[in-house]
């Protein structure tokens, strides 16, 4: 008989890991009262928090988990729009492919506190940080779910991982589930046509999945421009052979992206901006594979190996990195202790060859990253009501040096359904290379005369009358620290069977070395720009700010969410979050008259956000879900508060075959998001759209 | 710019030598390190019990189940397993607590080569070959992990989700009824 080992999960480590290797007596006695439906809701294999699992209560951190029945019945097209659900995560679209997503504030396209992972695997980019979402855009189908942790979790995952951790875990191939084909048609959604195959050769259980689809742009809000449809294809494979001590998983991906992404053309000698709008190729690999090996009844080893790359292509850059990495771990579980240790070694290729139009310089443009890391943390269970975990993660950066980030949790259980829990952390964030590094970033250009009086009658004693000044992002060599983060997490959980769930999360988070700017000496140069002829003769200023470390902030909040099965049939998911972001200081400012408006590399995200969903069955066949969200006002980057919907209705004429029509963005139409705090060019307009899915499963 | 398409092997091998010193190292550890017996599947075990207690409220057994046997099991409801795991006998023994509507439960264990003529439902687990009542002619539900035995309801794992299948037309010829929402629940009806 083979025994199943659960998959990789970050909150398990949370909340103490190897569930699975000692008993769940007391969940598992329960299970006898329950009903068949409620059982047949049950995961057979329990990796982490299911609704229906114990754990999610027992883990010492602020989570949430999207499940795959929440990302389809969401009306989601995409993982980044899925993680909309979750508290604590700001999710705003940038353009057609582009988004920013944080936890706990400081959001960006270039998002740099967040670590997002594929089964473990991490997908945060060393080159620009952030995550490029439309590379990640994993066939819907295959997660199994997505667990959602905010605060700092860097002494188990290592740096980046400041203010939260996204862990999007891909489902297990069960030959059981047969095929499927899906296809969708709609206003925005344009076509989407995706089969998955399930299947077993001898002892290996696996699944391929395949999809296309065509997307249309968005259209920016004040220029007169759309971007291209977009096109994305992807194959997937997944891979399990299991005995009775030993599991390994293998999963491959590939994608290819053909997109129109918004540049803008700044020159540092021409005034204003012009838009560029290259076709971008994008070819995107991945491959991993994980083999747990089972000790005995309290050990387990796990080796992980990964592999990826991404290669984008276009007129204005070539964008290229690659990683590897591997790590090893050693789990134990004593009946009233847990330990974890690991180590993990990771090496990161990254090349940006941008084009002269494009305003960025870096250097070198081709570099390799190494990071070694050994982990380790502990759970003891002081006694039946009070565990404490102690964790810490020591890391060796082939640019910034070593360092340390530590934890401390404690979880104590006054009774069987409520939890308190709090923790004290530290972490870490790796300035990426396009800061760290000596590069420039051409942000805007003035004519001479948009400058303030004041500034044109000094410019002209100078003998400097008449230059158009070119604003930009520069590093001149000066080595940024890491930033860091220490973190206060309190939160508390009540569970009243399976009917009603609530769990409230605080936390008070200091930031040091945020990045910052201090302001460079301005200077009369020859224009980079060779269409500029000649090129050599003094053509422009330019007023520099640099890159700095002096940022510091503090941002205290509070997240909720509350899940009620209010009957059989309907189900009420509400999630909010209050964000209170207090910058003590962000460098020196830019000089006033530069009046940059919106420009700005800074980060931002809402005070307060909303999220309710109903799903209601109405009959076995028939299931209604709306889902309301509403996003609170971001004064610094100027975008408005909205409330916007989601209605999907869903038809199961037979257990084969599924018919559901989704309208999003119902209640307002053309709001945007998000400006790109970097390479800033016009707003996109999110608009409300449509579309008609046909899904059909079949042995 | 660079030759773009043979970078996925170029990139692997430069890839899997920089992991390999490392990845060999830790194999050598996962092979050398000694296995012992396999953990028990509670979690799972304790599912398909619930399930098996569960299908006792929706199945009709045409015959009362006190006319079947002897005096000493009338008025109650016998819920049997066949299976060598230890884990398994002694969460199924904790049925005896419940009761359906009618009758209190009974829960035994039983070996393969004892007479099950008594029990109504039975719960195989693990490869068991020879259990009497799957050919004969009883009115005895049998549940099994098996999908290639003529049991009744086999249990199968979907999505991380325990199902089963139901062979309602040999159920019903046994003189079994099985209800419609039992039916509508289960994964595969033959």
């Amino acid at each position: 008989m083979s025994l199943p080992l659960h998959r990789f999960s970050p909150l398990l480590c949370l909340s103490g890991g190897l569930a699975l290797l000692s008993s769940l007596s007391q969940a598992n006695d329960d299970m006898l009262d329950l009903s068949l439906e409620q059982l047949m809701s049950l995961d057979v294999v329990v990796t982490s928090a299911s609704k229906s699992d114990q754990k999610a209560i027992d883990a010492t951190a602020a989570i949430h988990v999207i499940t795959q029945e929440d990302i389809r019945r969401s009306g989601s097209t995409s993982i980044a729009e899925a993680l909309r659900m979750a508290p604590g995560l700001h999710v705003a679209q940038i353009s057609a492919t582009e988004w920013a997503v944080a936890s706990r504030g400081l959001n960006g396209r270039f998002s740099r506190y967040l670590l997002v992972l594929i089964d473990g695997r991490s997908i945060y980019s060393s080159l620009f940080s952030g995550v490029n979402w439309d590379e990640q855009n994993l066939i819907l189908a295959d997660i199994e779910r997505i667990e959602v942790i905010r605060g700092p979790g860097g002494s188990l995952w290592g740096s980046n991982a400041v203010n939260g951790i996204i862990n999007i875990i891909t489902r297990t191939p069960t030959p059981e589930d047969g095929q499927q084909l899906t296809l969708r048609a709609g206003d925005t959604e344009k076509a989407l046509i995706q089969g998955i195959h399930n299947g077993s050769y001898n002892d290996l259980k696996y699944r391929v999945s395949a999809q296309f689809s065509q997307q249309e742009g968005l259209s920016a809000e004040a220029l007169n421009f759309t971007e291209d449809d977009w096109y994305h294809s992807r194959v997937s494979f997944a891979g399990q052979w299991q005995d009775d001590n030993n599991q390994l998983d293998i999963n491959a991906d590939i994608a290819k992206i053909a997109a129109s992404t918004a540049w803008p053309r700044v020159s540092p000698s021409v005034p204003g901006y012009t838009l560029l709008a290259p076709k971008e190729h994008k070819d995107i690999f991945s491959l991993q594979a994980r083999w747990m090996r089972r000790l005995n009844d309290k050990n387990r080893l796990e080796l992980t190996a990964s592999a990826d790359s991404s290669d984008r292509e276009s007129d204005v850059y070539h964008w290229k990195t690659e990683n590897s990495a591997v790590d090893i771990s050693w789990l134990q579980e004593r009946e009233h202790s847990q330990l974890h240790l690991g180590l993990n070694y990771r090496w990161t290729l990254s090349r940006m060859n941008p084009a002269p139009t494009v305003g960025l310089t870096l250097s070198p443009e081709k570099d390799n990253i190494e990071i070694t890391s050994a982990y380790g943390q502990y759970q003891h269970d002081i006694t039946d009501q009070l565990q404490l975990t102690l964790g810490a993660r020591a890391e060796e950066h082939s640019e910034t040096g070593s360092n340390f980030q530590p934890t401390l949790r404690a979880m104590w259980t006054p009774a069987p359904s409520h939890r308190l829990w709090g923790a004290l952390s530290k972490a870490v964030s790796i300035p990426s290379r396009a800061v760290f590094d000596r590069s420039r970033i051409n942000i805007l250009t003035l004519p001479f005369n948009a400058l303030s009086a004041d500034s044109q009658a000094q410019l002209t004693s100078q003998g400097l009358a008449g230059f158009p000044l070119s604003v930009n992002a520069q590093n001149t060599g000066f080595e940024l620290k890491n930033t860091e983060i220490s973190s206060i997490d309190l939160g508390y959980r009540y569970q009243y069977q399976d009917q009603l769930s609530v769990d409230v999360a605080l936390f008070h988070h200091r930031y040091k070395h945020l990045l910052s700017t201090r302001n460079g000496t301005l200077t009369l140069e020859p224009t980079a720009d060779f269409s500029v002829s000649p090129p050599i003769l003094p053509t422009n200023l330019s007023q520099p700010f640099l890159y700095d470390d002096q940022g510091e902030a503090t941002t205290e909040g509070m997240e909720i969410s509350i899940n009620w099965r209010a009957t059989d049939n309907w189900h009420l998911q509400y999630s909010g979050s209050y964000l209170d972001f207090d910058s003590e200081s962000t460098g020196e400012a830019l000089p006033a008259e530069f009046d940059l408006g919106q420009l700005s590399i800074s980060e931002d995200t809402p005070t307060v956000q909303h999220s309710l969903r109903s799903l209601y069955n109405i009959n076995d066949k028939v299931s209604v879900d709306l889902w309301l969200y509403h996003y609170g006002e971001m004064k610094n980057s100027q975008v408005d508060a909205f409330t916007s919907a989601n209605l999907r209705v869903e038809w199961r004429p037979t257990d084969q075959l599924s018919l559901a029509i989704v309208g999003k963005n119902l209640l307002d139409s053309g709001r945007s998001e998000f400006y790109r705090e970097v390479f800033f060019t016009d707003r996109f307009k999110i608009e409300r759209n449509y579309f008609l899915e046909l899904q059909w499963n079949f042995d | 710019m660079w030759k773009n398409r043979s970078f996925y092997m170029a990139y692997l091998n430069r890839a899997l030598s920089r992991v390999s010193l490392l990845s060999l190292m830790s194999l050598w550890l996962l092979v050398t390190a000694a296995p012992t017996q396999a953990q028990s599947q509670m979690r799972l075990h304790t599912l398909k019990i619930a399930y098996v207690y569960n299908f006792s409220k929706f199945i009709e057994w045409e015959n009362h189940p006190s006319e079947k046997i002897g005096a000493d099991t009338d008025h109650t409801f016998q819920l049997c397993l066949i299976s060598e795991d230890s884990q398994l006998q002694n969460t199924f023994l904790k049925l005896t607590q419940k009761s359906t509507e009618n009758a209190p439960l009974l829960a035994s264990h039983l070996k393969a080569e004892d007479n099950n003529k008594h029990c109504q439902i039975i719960y195989i687990s693990g490869t068991q070959e020879n259990i009497h009542p799957l050919d004969l002619d009883t009115q005895t539900l049998t549940v099994t992990d098996q999908a290639d035995t003529k049991a009744l309801i086999h249990f199968k794992v979907i999505n991380n989700k325990l199902r089963f299948d139901i062979d309602k037309t040999r159920a019903e010829a046994m003189g079994l009824r099985v209800s419609s929402k039992l039916l509508r629940l289960a994964h595969e009806v033959y």
